[in-house]
C-alpha cells in the first residue's frame, strides 16, 4: 500500500510543484477503477493507464530503450484481453502489469540496455509559457533522474525503477524480476549508493524539492537547450 | 569506524527512501524526480489505449452474444484459442505415435509383424526376430555384403521347399533335437518333416550344422559357419539363415 505518492504527500515543500500535473495515484485509489475496467468500463480502464503509463514508459525505457512505446502498447493490449481474468487488487495489478511489461520487452528480443551519453526522451518543452516554467523544469528534472538511474548496472536499475517509479514492495519487485526478495533489496541498494556516489547528484548538494530550485543549478543544460 | 558507521547510515537511507521516505538530500531528490508526475509525451497514447480497451469490449459483447464477430473482432483471443488447440492437437498425435510404436515393437518382438515389416524391424533390431515364411528369399540378396562373396553357393541353392510356417522357434528346436541326433546316433530319428523343413532351410544337409549354428564338423562348412558363432543362441539360426543360403 505504500506506494511512491504516499512519500510524497507527506512531504511539504514539493507539494505545490507536484500540483502542476497529474498526481501519481495511490494504490487505493486504483481500486475503484481496477474494478469498473475489469468490468468493462472505459472511463475505469483510462483511469488505470493514466496512473501507470507513464511509470511503464519509465521502466520500459531502461530496458529496451527507444522500443519502449511499442512495448507499453503491447503491454496495456494483454492488459486488455486478460483483464476480465484478472481478480486483485490494485497492488496486485502493478505487479502483473510489470511483469507483463517486462516480458513483453524480453519475449521481442528488445531488452537492450542503453548506456547513452545523450538525452531520453528530449522533454517536449517547446517555448515554455510562462507559468509552464516550473512544469519544465521539474519534466527536466525527471529527465535527468531517469537517465542517471538509467546509466546504472541493469538489475540495478530495474530494481530502484520498479521500487521507486513503479511503486512495487520488494515483493512485488521480486516477483517482476523473478528474484528472491533479498537481492532485490541488494540490487536497490546498491543501485541507490552508486546514485549517491555520482558526481552530479552530489554536486547538487541539498535539493529542496523535487527538482532543483533554477535551471543553472541542474547538471542537464543540453536537455534544457531542447 | 566512522566510515562503517556513514556506511550502515546510507544503508538505512537507501531503505527508507525505497520505502517511500522523503528527505531532502539530492538522493532524496532524485528518486522523487524520477517518480515526478507525467511528462506531456508520457500521455499521448491515451486516446489510443482507450480505442484498444473499447474495441475489445466490443469484442466480448459480441462474442458473448455469439454473433459469431469474435473472430473477426479480437485478434487476440482466437489465436490464442488456435495456438492452444494446436498443442493439444500435437499432443495428441505425439501419444498416439509413442502408442503405435510401442504396439509395433511387442509385435515384432513376438515375431508377429507382417512379414515385409517384421524383416525391417529385425534389419533394425537384431533382438527381433526375422519373419518365418517365404518371404526371405527375395529379401536376401538386398542384406548386404556377406552374400555376394560367397556368391558360389548361390545357384545350387535355392530354397524353393516350403519350410513355410515354420518359425525361428522351431528352427530352434529342431537344431536341437537335430543335435542330440547327431550326437546320439541310438536315439529316435528326426521328424521327417521337421528335418525336410530344417535342410530346406539350411540350404543341404551338410549345411544344417552350420545352420544351427553348431560347432562346425566338417571343413566345407566352416567358411559359412563363420558369420553364425555359436553364441548366437537364440538369434543364432535366423542369423545364419540370412547369411547361409541364398536366394538368387
Amino acid at each position: 500500500m505504500r506506494g511512491w505518492c504516499s512519500s510524497l504527500k507527506g512531504r511539504p515543500a514539493p507539494a505545490t510543484r507536484y500540483t502542476l500535473a497529474a498526481t501519481p495515484v495511490r494504490d487505493i485509489d486504483l481500486a475503484a477503477p481496477l474494478r469498473a475496467a475489469a468490468d468493462g468500463d472505459e472511463t475505469g480502464f483510462a483511469v488505470l493507464w493514466r496512473a501507470l503509463q507513464p511509470a511503464v514508459l519509465r521502466y520500459l525505457h531502461a530496458v529496451c530503450g527507444d522500443a519502449a512505446e511499442d512495448v507499453a502498447s503491447e503491454t496495456w493490449l494483454q492488459v486488455v484481453r486478460d483483464l476480465p481474468r484478472f481478480g486483485g487488487d490494485p497492488t496486485a495489478f502493478r505487479v502483473w502489469l510489470f511483469r507483463i511489461a517486462r516480458h513483453r520487452a524480453i519475449d521481442d528480443g528488445r531488452r537492450v540496455w542503453r548506456h547513452r551519453e545523450e538525452s531520453r526522451d528530449h522533454v517536449e518543452t517547446g517555448r515554455p509559457a510562462p507559468d509552464a516554467a516550473a512544469e519544465v523544469i521539474e519534466h527536466a528534472g525527471t529527465e535527468w533522474a531517469l537517465r542517471l538511474i538509467g546509466e546504472l548496472p541493469p538489475d540495478q536499475a530495474e530494481a530502484v525503477l520498479l521500487r521507486v517509479v513503479a511503486g512495487l514492495d520488494v515483493a512485488g519487485t521480486a516477483e517482476v524480476l523473478g528474484k528472491r526478495p533479498g537481492a532485490v533489496r541488494i540490487a536497490a541498494m546498491r543501485g541507490l549508493r552508486r546514485l549517491a556516489a555520482h558526481p552530479q547528484v552530489r554536486s547538487r548538494r541539498t535539493a529542496p524539492g523535487p527538482a532543483p530550485d533554477t535551471t543553472s543549478d541542474l547538471p542537464h543544460a543540453h536537455l534544457e537547450g531542447a | 569506524m566512522a566510515w562503517l558507521r556513514r556506511r550502515k547510515l546510507a544503508k538505512s537511507e537507501a531503505h527508507r527512501l525505497l520505502d517511500g521516505g522523503s528527505g531532502d538530500s539530492p538522493l532524496a531528490g532524485l528518486l522523487r524526480a524520477a517518480a515526478g508526475p507525467a511528462r506531456p509525451g508520457e500521455l499521448a497514447g491515451e486516446r489510443d489505449a482507450v480505442a484498444v480497451f473499447r474495441h475489445e469490449q466490443t469484442a466480448r459483447q459480441e462474442a458473448a452474444a455469439g454473433t459469431g464477430n469474435a473472430g473477426r473482432a479480437g485478434a487476440g483471443p482466437p489465436p490464442r484459442r488456435r495456438k492452444r488447440s494446436g498443442r493439444r492437437v500435437v499432443m495428441v498425435a505425439a501419444a498416439i505415435t509413442v502408442v503405435v510404436l510401442a504396439g509395433t515393437g511387442v509385435t515384432a518382438g513376438a515375431g508377429r509383424l507382417p512379414a515385409p515389416l517384421q524383416r525391417a524391424a529385425h534389419d533394425w533390431i537384431d533382438q527381433v526376430p526375422e519373419p518365418a515364411g517365404p518371404e526371405p528369399t527375395p529379401e536376401r540378396p538386398a542384406r548386404a555384403g556377406s552374400p555376394t562373396p560367397s556368391g558360389v553357393h548361390r545357384p545350387s541353392q535355392t530354397p524353393s521347399v516350403a519350410h513355410t510356417s515354420t518359425s525361428a522357434a522351431d528352427f530352434k528346436k529342431q537344431c536341437k533335437e537335430w543335435q542330440k541326433i547327431r550326437d546320439d546316433p541310438d536315439r529316435k530319428p528326426m521328424d521327417p518333416a521337421d528335418l525336410q523343413a530344417l535342410t530346406a532351410a539350411a540350404g543341404g544337409a551338410d549345411r544344417i550344422e552350420s545352420f544351427c549354428g553348431l560347432a562346425p564338423a566338417t571343413p566345407a562348412t566352416s567358411r559359412s559357419a563363420q558369420p553364425g558363432p555359436p553364441g548366437q543362441q537364440s538369434g543364432g539360426p535366423g542369423n545364419n539363415k540370412s547369411k547361409k543360403p541364398n536366394g538368387h
